[in-house]
């Protein structure tokens, strides 16, 4: 008999959309520079690059190329998880002509080796989405997911990279903002 | 027991090769691709070696690069440092400057680990919009990668390249224009085993093919021989192709081809020479030549060890061989049985197979070798082992009122003393008679006893192989007629010269 360990499909993953978001209304967006909370010093690219990469893959929404943000954070003198202001939604509505940004905090990533001498990836991540046109938050997004949920039996499915946790983590987000009405542009 | 002293002789039967095919278009579209990004290595850094595998793996699809150098260039005058400082401009500019119609940037977010493993972001530019066509992250692990029974598991990261490449680039096909990633006959040809590589003519022999296709696979696939045309059966388990076609009966190097049909016309694409096998139908023609002993007649004698030199008329693989050593009755004594090649020189010292000394006595050896090919190849020798000199008898008769003195070899199985001495004293140490010789037996006259009934003798002697007797100080009584000889002993044999 094959036992299967974790096969609950757990998820913490919590989107709160605001009272008067109309996602609908949202085509193209730029997604900044991750913040980084975590001791790995390259975990902001790396979830950055993931997530764009996953979102760029699904097709709901157009994007702005990342050197571009890099430009519009270096004009601005901006860093990663600081707050936009008036003028920087401004700068984004007139010179990139974008309806949202994608904002994103990498809170936890690491390998936890206390599961049955396994070395198991784990990552949690905020990603919220500011409308430009109006700079209010459309929607808050908290995922946190360990490699070991999407195991199928004994070792198959693990997810042994925080690479392949990170992409599943980033899937899963879109999916559930397309789900809610994100992506469908009008 | 036979010790062996073997050569440093291998054998490869395997024909293993990496072929890599795919025609290139004539007017295809130029992709640029820039220095991966490689966060294991900082946020700045960047991998060109795995840069050069992904841009051959892109080649291999059909896709024509913008040569390295120039990519490289052109990131140093639009002081580009890597993929994240690509804007919308900068692919624009790069479409105009490097004449290409797709840029590709990419980042290693992920290489080795606790559990080794490796992860790739890929993402795809239209040079002429500036906008991302495709994008897609593709990570695993070796601990990702465990198969069945551990078959074809890979064992470091750089095993898991090739599957990654082919996930990422496989979605990048289906998304990108075919001007740009046409679609091929892509095939890699991983190996191509033939065995027996060494068979007699008219045996069967299999071939094993581990290709894998990218796209469209053959409607079939046949190995080529100058036997005609053999049709490949999947074996789903070992992902291979499988067939047997009988060896033809000339002796000689044998190549074989591969045969791809394509499509409903069945186009066949040749690959030449793929692999090769041998016919061999003469036996190996062993022959045992033996050292360390000494060639009397039909035999050759030794007293403390041998050399058994195999020797065979042409240099040839073997598949086994044994060798036997068998006594007069022919029951077998020595058995060693052994795979692969023969040794250079075996030693024998004239023990059995659980380390007893034998006895002195006539022995076969016999050698049995068998090639690649099953052809099966014998010699033997007689060989005498005589450890100990045959023990000689020495006695006194009187005749004609004169006292003899008779001495002779005891054993008449063997090889007798070549030469030998006898003195013999009285009683009080006067010397009676002091003889040398070289045949036994012999008679030696001694002078009057003067009444006496008892004198000494010494006796020494040598057989040919170095084997060595002596009585030392006998005493022997002069009897009337029958007497009795005396006890006939024999040297321990010596010590070995070796």
């Amino acid at each position: 008999m094959v036992v299967c360990v974790g096969c609950s499909l757990r998820s913490d993953l919590e989107t709160r959309f605001a009272m008067k978001a109309v996602p609908e209304q949202i085509c193209r967006v730029a997604v900044l520079p991750f913040e980084n909370r975590t001791s790995n010093p390259e975990a902001g690219t790396m979830a950055y690059r993931i997530f764009y990469s996953e979102l760029a893959s699904s097709g709901a929404l157009q994007l702005e190329t990342e050197g571009e943000m890099r430009f519009f954070m270096l004009r601005n003198r901006l860093l990663p998880g600081q707050l936009l202001n008036a003028s920087h939604y401004a700068d984004l509505v007139e010179r990139l002509e974008v309806d949202a940004v994608i904002t994103g905090m990498v809170s936890e990533v690491g390998m936890d080796s206390r599961k049955a001498g396994e070395n198991v990836p784990f990552v949690a991540m905020q990603l919220d989405m500011y409308d430009v046109r109006n700079g209010r938050r459309v929607l808050s997004t908290f995922h946190r997911r360990w490699g070991d949920d999407y195991r199928k039996a004994m070792h198959f499915g693990m997810v042994n990279t925080v690479t392949g946790v990170m992409s599943h983590l980033s899937r899963e987000v879109i999916d559930d903002w397309i789900e809610k009405g994100v992506g469908d542009c009008r | 027991m036979i010790r062996l002293i073997t050569s440093r002789i291998r054998f490869w039967p395997l024909v293993l090769l990496i072929l890599f095919c795919g025609a290139s278009p004539l007017h295809a579209e130029r992709v640029a691709l820039l220095p991966l990004a490689d966060l294991s290595q900082g946020d700045n850094g960047l991998n060109l070696s795995l840069t050069r595998e992904l841009a051959e793996a892109l080649e291999l699809l059909g896709a024509t690069l913008v040569p390295e150098p120039d990519v490289l260039s052109f990131m140093a005058s639009n002081r580009l440092r890597g993929a994240g400082y690509v804007d919308s401009f900068t692919v624009k500019k790069m479409g105009r400057e490097l004449h290409c119609s797709l840029v590709l940037i990419g980042t290693i977010t992920e290489l080795g680990g606790a559990d080794p493993g490796m992860g790739l972001t890929l993402m795809a530019f239209d040079a002429e919009s500036g906008r991302t066509v495709w994008a897609k992250t593709s990570a695993t692990s070796l601990g990702e990668q465990v198969t069945m029974l551990g078959v074809g598991q890979p064992e470091l990261v750089d095993d898991l390249k090739a599957g990654m490449f082919d996930d990422l680039l496989g979605s990048l096909r289906k998304k990108v224009s075919g001007r740009i990633l046409p679609l091929n006959r892509l095939y890699q040809l991983a190996g191509v085993q033939v065995s027996p590589a060494y068979a007699k003519g008219g045996s069967e022999v299999e071939g094993v093919v581990k290709i894998r296709f990218i796209d469209s696979q053959p409607a079939r696939i046949s190995i080529e021989t100058e036997q005609g045309r053999t049709y490949l059966y999947r074996d789903a388990a070992n992902d291979t192709y499988r067939g047997r076609w009988n060896a033809p009966l000339r002796e000689g190097a044998h190549s074989v081809s591969l045969a791809l049909e394509w499509g409903r016309n069945r186009s066949v694409e040749r690959i030449e020479n793929v692999a090769g096998y041998e016919v061999i139908n003469e036996s190996p023609q062993l022959s045992l030549e033996i050292k360390k002993g000494i060639q009397t007649g039909e035999v050759i004698a030794f007293r403390d060890h041998l050399l058994i030199l195999p020797r065979l008329s042409q240099s040839k693989p073997m598949t086994r061989w044994l060798l036997e050593i068998k006594n007069e009755d022919g029951e077998v004594l020595v058995r060693e049985e052994h795979e692969g090649n023969l040794p250079e020189r075996m030693v024998w010292e004239g023990r059995d197979g659980s380390q007893r000394k034998m006895a002195n006595g006539t022995y076969e050896i016999v050698l049995h070798a068998w090639d690649l090919a099953g052809n099966h190849s014998v010699d033997a020798r007689m060989v005498a082992l005589q450890a100990s000199a045959l023990p000689v008898t020495v006695a006194t008769f009187n005749e004609n009122g004169k006292t003899f003195l008779r001495v002779e070899t005891a054993d008449e199985k063997g090889f007798p003393l070549s030469s030998w001495s006898l003195d013999a004293t009285s009683l009080q140490g006067e010397s009676l008679v002091t003889v040398e010789g070289t045949d036994l037996p012999v008679m030696i006259e001694l002078p009057p006893l003067n009444g006496k009934d008892s004198f000494f003798y010494n006796f020494e002697g040598e057989d040919f192989l170095g084997n060595r007797l002596r009585m030392a100080k006998k005493k022997m009584e002069v009897s009337g007629g029958n007497e009795k000889p005396a006890e006939a002993v024999s040297a321990k044999s010596w010590v070995s010269d070796f």
